[in-house]
């Protein structure tokens, strides 16, 4: 053993090799990426292939083949594109976190100054640049088709960055699984692999549908499209680093903001754009604000008064803001509401605007169905209440949900049998507001929203937010003593400064 | 017997701590008053509780580390070691009670106390595909260091450790020995105030063993805390200045090697007591007639040569002047031997009385 009082070094060290303004998780999983045989295996493969097919498709169009010989090369082409893109290297982001926590990494990794947010996102910038890669490797191919192949190079281009921008979302995606249990990997992989290869075939058949549709002023805009790849990207990772993060980490208020934010941009473009984009914006937010309210409704309270601080200094507003934003499900139920009733009015001025003023029944149906919504996200809550102890809270939600899902398809049956008006069948889930939801959508009421049935779903639902509200102000006044625990004052009563390093 | 919750000696904090082997050298004196002495507890553990859905994995623990100490933590295998570790390091979080680390709570300001807390795990997890070198330039740019610094941190920290020869090897091809010393080496990158160690020589050759025990003495000699567990007590005596036992999630004793040892000779009236093993030359039976016949001494276990005798006292003078009278009376001694207890054995007498 030496020390280095006595002994100089005697060994040199490799050169520098990534920059420092590059994020270490980034630099150790491009280190550790490029070296790996997956990659270069893919690689490789896809340059050999790359390689002959053009290289086949050249000289049978020396030798006077037409073009619409072509198009079986051009489908070996593609597919050599897309499965590493669309398939094998997001795959690898499956273990991406998971590796981490097996092997006893993560911990370690955790220590250090970096967020749980930072570690997941290096993680997926290191695999997608991988990808990058790989498309780089690709282009000289597309340019020599372009040159000597005839064929339509803007096409190819439009054709690779979709599918560039479909592989950052599906690399999101497994990165976000990767944090997840082993069950609940297996059974979202089972669902999304048919999905990965259908978008993949998809891209291939619809070749730059999405760039000449947005040419032509017909289909959704690039911009539209960029931000939410963009959003969908963030919300996935923010997923990842919420299952590693230590709880004093709140990113409840992120998920929660963005969610807020998301719905704020589509009032936006109902009052200003087309309602065609409008719609379109509305339509791609639904699944991020549905994952977000699932979450924040199956929280539990932090009791740390550390997580409070941040909003506490902000004085009155802070706290307020608070009451939608920290974590639990106390605030979660003033966060969906709000968020509902911006969705509301967001819907109400698509509608206004797309069919020139609405008629009192349609405005009576659409308040009907946001109330039913709101009940409907927040109905299980008092079952999740009951068990405080579960450790995966999502679990039972979705369960509740799904038998009244279950009551639903159990009323569907008998309002198919002979004699059974749906009127009759579905009255006695009026109780229930999922499966009041449910039939309501497939219009078992007739679109009479005010009958019998309502009158009776609504006395649950007031019922329900009323036990719901009483809890939720006792459990702001567990907050607001967090609150005041949390006050710089309180802190340096309660504990020493810091030693000065 | 130290009671569990019986604060340890004071120690006077580290006046003017050297800095660590890997830490910078110190910015010239300003002109400014000196800081104020940094009070001497370290960490303090109070009521701490945690439980896995139905094991109770510690209970009610409560302790205190003072600065500069080295403390040894020992128990079984699921006495609760790694758990109580792994609160203390922010990586868990306790059912009930409260941790502090300098004054911070570890589940309230986890991100303050990361900064002054090293953590060795029992199993440190490789990365494949990376190099000794490649792997603490990685932690080292995730404690923040940049550029130059960060190289000459690394280099100083693979120096310490003895890591250089390693620089370029593969980090899953490491050998026990080697994989500690890496792991130890990433411990200290960021010059951690205190340095928590989970079992860290386990696996490791009689060699590696003195290695690593010359590495927790420099770091000892430099001002570090040093909080490391261990079920070979063996080992752990040597280097500690206070042990913990921890049985069952509870603390069973608190207090410093040689206490025990002592402590767990006592007498069933629990005063204080030495044991000896005397052989003689035949007249056997006059050594124990001698034994009952003369205060302070007692007969504990006879033997074919000799007995092994108790004296009531752990005054050494007192010892030597009843041998002394012994060879007087013409009992042929021809070997004597104080024990020295075994901290197994103590622990194991204690964990009897318990």
């Amino acid at each position: 053993m030496s020390s280095p009082a006595t002994t100089a070094p005697t060994h040199t060290l490799p050169p520098p090799d990534f920059s420092d303004w590059l994020s270490p998780i980034l630099v150790k999983e491009l280190r550790q990426g490029l070296k790996t045989k997956a990659f270069i295996s893919i690689f490789i493969l896809v340059q050999v292939v790359m390689t002959l097919l053009v290289g086949m498709q050249l000289l049978a169009l020396a030798n006077g083949a037409s073009r619409g010989a072509m198009v079986g090369f051009d489908g070996f082409f593609w597919a050599f594109v897309w499965i590493p893109l669309l398939v094998l290297m997001p795959a690898r982001g499956l273990m991406a976190v998971s590796d981490e926590v097996k092997a006893n990494t993560l911990d370690l990794v955790q220590l250090t100054r970096m967020s749980a947010f930072r570690i997941v996102l290096g993680k997926w910038v290191a695999l997608v640049a991988q990808s990058l890669l790989l498309v780089a490797a690709v282009l000289p191919y597309a340019v020599l088709r372009y040159f000597f192949g005839q064929v339509n190079v803007v096409d190819d281009l439009s054709v690779i960055a979709i599918m560039v921008a479909v592989s950052f979302v599906f690399t999101a995606f497994t990165v976000a699984l990767s944090s997840a249990p082993m069950v609940f990997r297996i059974i979202a992989l089972v669902l999304f692999l048919p999905f990965m290869f259908s978008v993949g075939v998809g891209s291939l058949f619809s070749r730059g549908f999405f760039f000449f549709a947005s040419a032509s002023g017909s289909g959704p805009p690039v911009w539209l499209i960029a931000t939410m790849v963009g959003l969908y990207v963030y919300l996935l990772l923010e997923i990842a680093a919420t299952r590693i993060a230590p709880v004093s980490e709140n990113h409840s208020a992120r998920k929660r903001m963005t969610a807020l934010g998301m719905a704020a941009v589509a009032n936006v473009l109902a009052y200003t754009m087309h309602e065609d984009v409008a719609g379109m914006w509305f339509l791609l937010c639904t699944p991020i604000w549905g994952w977000i309210i699932l979450e924040a409704l199956c929280e539990h309270t932090v009791r740390l008064p550390s997580l409070y601080a941040s909003w506490t200094r902000r004085g009155f507003l802070g706290r307020m803001a608070g009451r939608v934003l920290y974590p639990g499900w106390a605030t979660a139920l003033l966060f969906t509401g709000i968020l509902y009733l911006a969705q509301f009015n967001a819907v109400y001025q698509i509608s206004v605007t797309a069919g020139s003023g609405l008629t009192d029944l349609k405005q009576m149906e659409l308040i009907v169905t946001f109330v039913l919504v709101y009940a409907s996200a927040i109905c299980p809550l008092p079952v999740l209440l009951l068990f405080p102890r579960v450790r995966q809270p999502i679990w039972l939600y979705v369960l509740i949900q799904a038998l009244f899902g279950l009551l639903f398809a159990i009323a569907s049956i008998v309002a198919g049998t002979p004699g059974v008006t749906k009127e009759v069948a579905y009255r006695w889930l009026a109780p229930f507001p999922s499966s009041a939801l449910f039939a309501y959508m497939e219009g078992g009421t007739d679109g009479t929203p005010l009958d019998f049935y309502f009158k009776v779903t609504f006395a649950v639902v007031v019922i329900l937010v009323a036990y719901l509200g009483f809890r939720m102000f006792k459990e702001f006044r567990a907050i607001s003593r967090l609150e005041d625990q949390s006050k710089p004052e309180t802190q340096e009563a309660a504990a020493p400064a810091l030693p000065q390093s | 017997m130290d009671t569990p919750s019986a604060a340890p000696p004071e120690i006077e904090p580290p006046q003017a701590a050297a800095s660590s082997p890997a830490s910078p050298a110190p910015s010239p004196a300003r002109s400014i008053a000196p800081p104020p002495p940094l009070p001497a507890t370290l960490v303090e553990v109070r009521h701490l509780h945690r439980v896995f859905d139905n094991v109770h994995a510690v209970k009610d623990l409560n302790f205190d580390i003072h600065r500069g100490q080295v403390v040894g933590f020992i128990g079984a295998n699921g006495a609760g070691k790694t758990t109580t570790m792994r609160i203390m390091a922010t990586l868990d979080s306790p059912t009930s009670g409260m941790v502090k680390v300098a004054g911070v709570n570890v589940m309230d300001r986890p991100e303050k106390v990361r900064r002054l807390i090293g953590w060795m795990p029992d199993h440190y997890g490789t990365y494949s595909c990376m190099t000794v070198y490649e792997y603490l330039d990685f932690f080292a740019r995730a404690y923040g260091f940049k550029r130059a610094e960060r190289r000459a941190r690394v280099e100083e920290v693979m120096d310490f450790a003895d890591l250089l020869v390693l620089a370029d090897r593969p980090m899953n091809k490491l050998s026990k020995g080697m994989g500690q010393r890496l792991c130890f080496g990433r411990m200290l990158l960021p010059d951690p105030e205190f340095m928590i160690l989970d079992e860290p020589a386990a696996g490791l050759d009689p060699k590696a063993r003195l290695e690593f025990k010359n590495l927790v003495r420099l770091l000892a000699q430099r001002g570090k805390t040093l909080f490391i567990s261990s079920h070979i007590l063996s080992e752990l005596g040597e280097m500690c200045d206070t042990l913990l036992f921890i049985d069952g999630g509870k603390l069973v004793y608190h207090g410093a090697a040689e206490t025990l040892r002592r402590g767990a000779g006592r007498a069933s009236n629990g005063d204080s007591q030495l044991m000896v093993d005397i052989t003689v030359l035949g007249k056997v039976e006059e050594l124990h007639l001698w034994a009952g016949m003369n205060p302070g001494w007692s007969l504990v276990e006879q033997r074919r040569d000799g007995a092994r005798l108790a004296v009531a006292s752990d005054d050494l003078n007192l010892l030597a002047a009843g041998l002394k009278k012994m060879v007087n009376e013409g009992i042929p001694v021809v070997e004597f031997h104080r024990e020295v207890r075994r901290l197994e054995d103590a622990f194991v007498d204690m964990l009897k009385k318990q």
